[in-house]
C-alpha cells in the first residue's frame, strides 16, 4: 500500500531535490515568474468562480429535474473531462475565435475577440474544470435529505430561498471539495490555454506555459518555477483538506 | 489490487517496444520546420533502403534538445538553428561533427488573398494588424526578433506559439493576420499566402544535421546523414523552398 | 359547497398501493385528530393539505378561498414534522425565525419574535444551540415553536410524539396542549397513537385503507367503535383525573383510584387500565386488589377468543373476559357484577 503511495510520491520528490538551490535567488528573480503566477492565481480563481456560478444550476437540474434528453445534456456537461485539453481549447477557437461559430458575430457586431485574451485563458479554464465541479455537487444533491428543504417550503421558503439557507449549507463539505478540484484543475491547465488564448507574458502566459518553455531554455529556471508551483498547491490543497475532510 | 498492478506492468511492457525494432528502423527529430521535406526524404530513403523504416518526431527544436538531453531515443538530430545543436554537442551527444545541410529564410504568412494588404515588416507595426509570432525559446523565435530588430519594427504580438507550425496554425485558422514564420512553411501551407521579406531585413537560418551517439542503429543512422546531405536530398529539400547549405 | 369558515378538504389521491378518497372539515380552533393503521392515508393527507403531495381530484378550501393550486410556500400552514426537521446547521434561534425571514420579516423582529416564541415553549436558554445538541423533546418543542411563530391558519401536526421517548412524550404532549388551546386557527394531528389520539383531540376522524371509517368525539368513537380496528385502537380504559398522592387519583367525577405510582408527578394526568386487567366477579370480592366496585353490564361483544363487556357507573369500563368466563358468570345486558382492579395495574401519565 505504502509501496504506490511512494510511487505517486516519487516524481514531487525527484523534483525537489532536482532544484538548482544555488541559483535559486536568480531563478526567482526572473521576470517571467510575477505576471505568470500572478496570471495563474487570477486566471485559475476567476475560472473556480465561474465554475461555480454556472456548474452548481447545472448539477442542480441534473440531480432534481426531469427533462426530456437529460442523459444527452449530462453526457455535454461531463464531455471536457475525456476530451484531450487541445481539442477543448481547438473547439473553443472554432465557436468563439474571430471567425468562430459564434465568435464572429461577437467580433462584428460588439467588436469582442476572446482568443489571446486573459478571459480567453479563464474560459479555457473553465471549460476543462466546470466538470469536476458538476459531478460532486450532482452527487452531493442527490444523497441529500430533501425532508428539509419540504419543511423549508412548508415555512414559506421559495426555491431560492430554499437552495441558499438549506441545501447549499447541508452539501458544504462536497460544495468545498468540488471547488477544490476545480481550481486544482484549473491551475494546472495548459493543452485548451495555450490553443485558445495563446501565449504572451502578463496577458496569458500561465505558470504551466511559462514552465513549459523555461524548459527549452533553461531547466534549473524550469525547476524551480515547477517548485514555486508545487509548493503554493500544497499549501491550498493542505488548508482546504482540514476544513472539507476534517482532518 | 495485486491484479490492476500486474495489468499495468504488462501494459507498460507492451508499449515499450524496445526489444522488438530491428535494426533497421531510424528515429530522427527533426525541427518542425522540417515536416513536409523531411517527410518525403524519408519515402525517398525507404524506396532506396528497401528494409529501412524512418520514423520521425517533428517539434521546436529546442524541446527535442530537451529530450535527447533526458535520453530520448533518437538516431539523428536536425536542428533550425545553430544554437541548439551547440547544446546537443556541448552535451556530448553527438556520434560526429554536426553538418550543416540546408539554410532557411524567414517569411511573412498572412491570410488567402492578403486582405490586410501587408507588403513588408513595417506594415506588422500597424495597430489593426494581429500579429502572432514563434516563442522568444524557439529558434524561429528568435529569428523572427532578430529580423524585427534590424528592420527597426516594434511590434506586440498577440501570442507567442510553442512552435512554427503551431505559430502558423494561428493564420491558418483565420485567428491572426499574419505570422512570421519560415519560408518553407509558408510555402508548405495551401491555406496561407507568402509574403517575402526582403534580404536586407531577412535572417539565414543554418540547419545542421547530426547523428547522435545513443543510437541503436549507426549504420543507418549515417546512412541517413549522407542521404540528406547528398545532392538528391538536397534537390528535395529545394523542392520546398529551402536553400542551399 | 361548504361553510365559509374552517378548512374543507376534499382529497382523492393514488400513491403506491394507496387509494386515497376522503372529505375532511376542521372548524377554526378546532383539534381534529386524524387516526388510523401505518399505510392509512394519515400523513398522505396531511402532505395534501400541506401541498407536498400532488392531488389527483379534489379541493382545498380555507375560510372560502381554494389553496389547492398554491404551492406549500405559498399556503398559510405551518407543520410539525414527526423527526422535527429543525436544521442542522442553523441556531434554534434562526430555525424559529427561519419563517418569518422567508416571508419577508427583517431579520431583527423576526429574532426577536422568534425569540418570544422560544420564550413561551421554555427554551430561551438554548436560543444559541445546535439542533443537534437538543434532546428529543426539546427539539420538538422548538419545531412546535417554529411552526407556529409563522402564525399559520392551519396547523398540522405529523406523528409530533411517535419519534420521543417515554418522558419526552409527556413534555410534548403537554406543551402541545397548552398550545393547541392557545391557537386559534385549524389544527390537525396526524396519529397512531391511540393515547394521543384521546387526550388531544376535540374531534376524532378514523383512517382506514384510504377511507374515513368513523367521525366523532372521543367519546362518541370509543364508545360506539364501528369497526374492529376502532374497537382495538381506541377500547382503552382512559380517564382524565387528578394525581393527589402517590396512591390516589381522583377522577373527574369524583371517583378515587387506588393506584401505585413511583415518583408521582401531581396534578392532572390520565389513567390508562388495559381491558384484560378487570377481573369481574359474580359477588364482592376478597382479593388484593385495592379497586372494586359494582357495575352493571350494559353491552356483549362476542369475539372468537374473547367477550369485550361493557360497564357502567361509576365509570364506564371495557372489560375483556374469555368465552368460558362469561358463560359462568351468565354475563348479560343488565347483570350486576363486581370489577376488581389491582392498583398496580392502573398505568398513570400526567398531562
Amino acid at each position: 500500500m505504502f509501496g504506490l503511495l511512494v510511487f505517486f510520491a516519487l516524481p514531487l520528490v525527484a523534483l525537489v531535490v532536482r532544484v538548482p538551490w544555488s541559483d535559486i535567488t536568480d531563478d526567482l528573480s526572473d521576470p517571467a515568474i510575477r505576471p505568470a503566477l500572478r496570471l495563474s492565481l487570477v486566471c485559475s480563481v476567476a475560472a473556480t468562480g465561474l465554475s461555480v456560478v454556472i456548474g452548481v444550476p447545472i448539477a442542480w437540474l441534473l440531480a432534481r429535474v426531469e427533462f426530456p434528453g437529460k442523459a444527452v445534456a449530462r453526457a455535454l456537461a461531463l464531455l471536457p473531462l475525456v476530451l484531450p485539453p487541445v481539442v477543448g481549447g481547438v473547439a473553443l477557437l472554432v465557436a468563439f475565435g474571430r471567425r468562430g461559430v459564434v465568435g464572429q458575430y461577437l467580433d462584428d457586431w460588439f467588436g469582442i475577440r476572446l482568443p489571446f485574451t486573459t478571459w480567453a485563458a479563464i474560459i479555457a479554464e473553465t471549460f476543462v474544470a466546470m466538470p469536476f465541479m458538476i459531478i460532486t455537487v450532482e452527487g452531493a444533491l442527490r444523497g441529500v435529505d430533501t425532508r428539509y428543504e419540504e419543511a423549508a417550503a412548508t415555512l414559506g421558503a421559495g426555491r431560492w430561498t430554499v437552495m441558499r439557507r438549506v441545501t447549499l449549507p447541508a452539501i458544504g463539505p462536497s460544495l468545498l471539495a468540488g471547488i477544490t478540484l476545480t481550481w486544482a484543475r484549473a491551475l494546472g491547465e495548459f493543452g485548451a490555454t495555450i490553443t485558445f488564448a495563446g501565449n504572451f507574458r502578463g496577458e496569458t502566459q500561465t505558470m504551466p506555459l511559462a514552465v513549459y518553455l523555461a524548459l527549452q531554455t533553461d531547466t534549473g529556471a524550469a525547476l524551480t518555477l515547477s517548485l514555486v508551483l508545487l509548493v503554493i498547491s500544497i499549501v491550498v490543497l493542505a488548508l482546504v483538506g482540514r476544513r472539507v475532510w476534517g482532518r | 489490487m495485486l491484479a490492476a498492478a500486474a495489468a499495468t506492468a504488462v501494459l507498460v511492457s507492451a508499449c515499450s517496444n524496445d526489444d522488438d525494432v530491428t535494426d533497421r528502423s531510424l528515429r530522427v527529430f527533426a525541427a518542425a520546420s522540417l515536416t513536409d521535406a523531411f517527410t518525403e526524404l524519408g519515402e525517398a530513403f525507404e524506396a532506396v533502403n528497401r528494409d529501412a523504416d524512418v520514423e520521425f518526431n517533428f517539434g521546436a527544436s529546442s524541446e527535442l534538445v530537451v529530450q535527447i538531453q533526458e535520453g530520448a531515443p533518437a538516431d539523428a538530430f536536425a536542428s533550425a538553428d545553430e544554437a541548439n545543436m551547440q547544446k546537443v554537442v556541448d552535451a556530448g551527444l553527438n556520434a560526429s561533427d554536426p553538418v550543416v545541410f540546408a539554410r532557411n529564410r524567414l517569411a511573412i504568412a498572412v491570410e488567402p488573398g492578403n486582405p490586410k494588404g501587408i507588403t513588408g515588416l513595417a506594415d506588422l507595426a500597424d495597430p489593426d494588424v494581429t500579429v502572432v509570432l514563434c516563442a522568444e525559446q524557439v529558434p524561429c523565435g528568435t529569428y523572427a526578433d532578430e529580423a524585427l530588430a534590424t528592420a527597426g519594427v516594434t511590434l506586440t504580438p498577440v501570442s507567442r506559439g510553442e512552435s512554427v507550425k503551431a505559430t502558423l496554425s494561428v493564420v491558418e485558422l483565420g485567428e491572426a493576420d499574419a505570422a512570421i514564420v519560415y519560408v518553407t512553411d509558408a510555402r508548405a501551407s495551401e491555406r496561407v499566402d507568402g509574403i517575402d521579406i526582403p534580404d536586407e531585413e531577412n535572417v539565414i537560418a543554418t540547419l545542421p544535421i547530426a547523428g547522435l551517439l545513443d543510437t541503436g542503429a549507426p549504420d543507418v543512422a549515417d546512412a541517413w546523414v549522407e542521404f540528406v546531405t547528398s545532392a538528391e536530398g538536397l534537390a528535395i529539400l529545394e523542392e520546398y523552398g529551402f536553400l542551399a547549405p | 359547497m361548504g361553510t365559509v369558515s374552517g378548512l374543507d378538504a376534499r382529497v382523492a389521491l393514488k400513491l403506491g398501493t394507496l387509494d386515497l378518497d376522503v372529505d375532511v372539515h376542521v372548524e377554526p380552533a378546532e383539534t381534529v385528530v386524524v387516526v388510523g393503521p401505518n399505510g392509512a392515508g394519515k400523513t398522505t393527507l396531511l402532505r395534501a393539505v400541506a401541498g407536498l403531495a400532488p392531488v389527483d381530484r379534489g379541493r382545498i378550501v380555507l375560510d372560502g378561498t381554494p389553496i389547492d393550486g398554491l404551492p406549500p410556500e405559498q399556503r398559510p400552514i405551518g407543520v410539525v414534522f414527526q423527526d422535527g426537521l429543525l436544521f442542522p446547521k442553523m441556531s434554534v434561534l434562526d430555525n424559529v425565525a427561519f419563517g418569518l425571514r422567508a416571508r419577508g420579516t427583517a431579520k431583527r423582529e423576526a429574532n426577536a419574535r422568534a425569540a418570544e416564541w422560544l420564550e413561551r415553549v421554555g427554551l430561551a436558554d438554548r436560543a444559541g444551540a445546535r439542533p443537534p445538541q437538543l434532546s428529543g423533546g426539546q427539539a420538538q418543542r422548538v419545531a412546535l415553536a417554529r411552526a407556529l411563530s409563522i402564525e399559520p391558519r392551519i396547523l398540522l401536526l405529523d406523528e409530533p410524539l411517535a419519534a420521543l421517548d417515554a418522558g419526552a412524550r409527556v413534555e410534548v404532549r403537554r406543551a402541545l396542549r397548552e398550545h393547541l388551546a392557545a391557537y386559534d386557527g385549524v389544527r390537525i394531528v396526524v396519529t397512531h397513537d391511540p393515547l394521543e389520539a384521546l387526550t388531544l383531540a376535540d374531534r376524532l376522524i378514523v383512517l382506514d385503507g384510504g377511507r374515513v371509517v368513523q367521525e366523532g368525539s372521543p367519546a362518541e368513537v370509543r364508545n360506539r367503535p364501528r369497526s374492529r380496528y376502532v374497537a382495538q385502537l381506541l377500547g382503552l380504559n382512559l380517564f382524565e383525573g387528578v394525581l393527589e398522592s402517590n396512591d390516589l387519583l381522583r377522577l373527574a367525577n369524583g371517583f378515587v383510584l387506588h393506584v401505585a405510582v413511583d415518583d408521582a408527578v401531581i396534578g392532572p394526568c390520565v389513567a390508562v387500565v388495559e381491558p384484560a386487567a378487570i377481573t369481574l366477579f359474580a359477588s364482592v370480592p376478597h382479593a388484593s386488589a385495592r379497586n372494586t366496585w359494582e357495575a352493571t353490564v350494559v353491552e356483549l361483544d362476542h369475539e372468537p377468543s374473547r367477550v369485550r363487556v361493557r360497564v357502567d357507573a361509576p365509570v364506564p369500563l371495557v372489560v375483556d373476559v374469555t368465552p368460558g368466563a362469561a358463560a359462568e358468570l351468565a354475563l348479560e345486558p343488565g347483570r350486576r357484577v363486581w370489577c376488581a382492579l389491582k392498583a398496580t395495574a392502573v398505568s398513570v401519565e400526567p398531562l
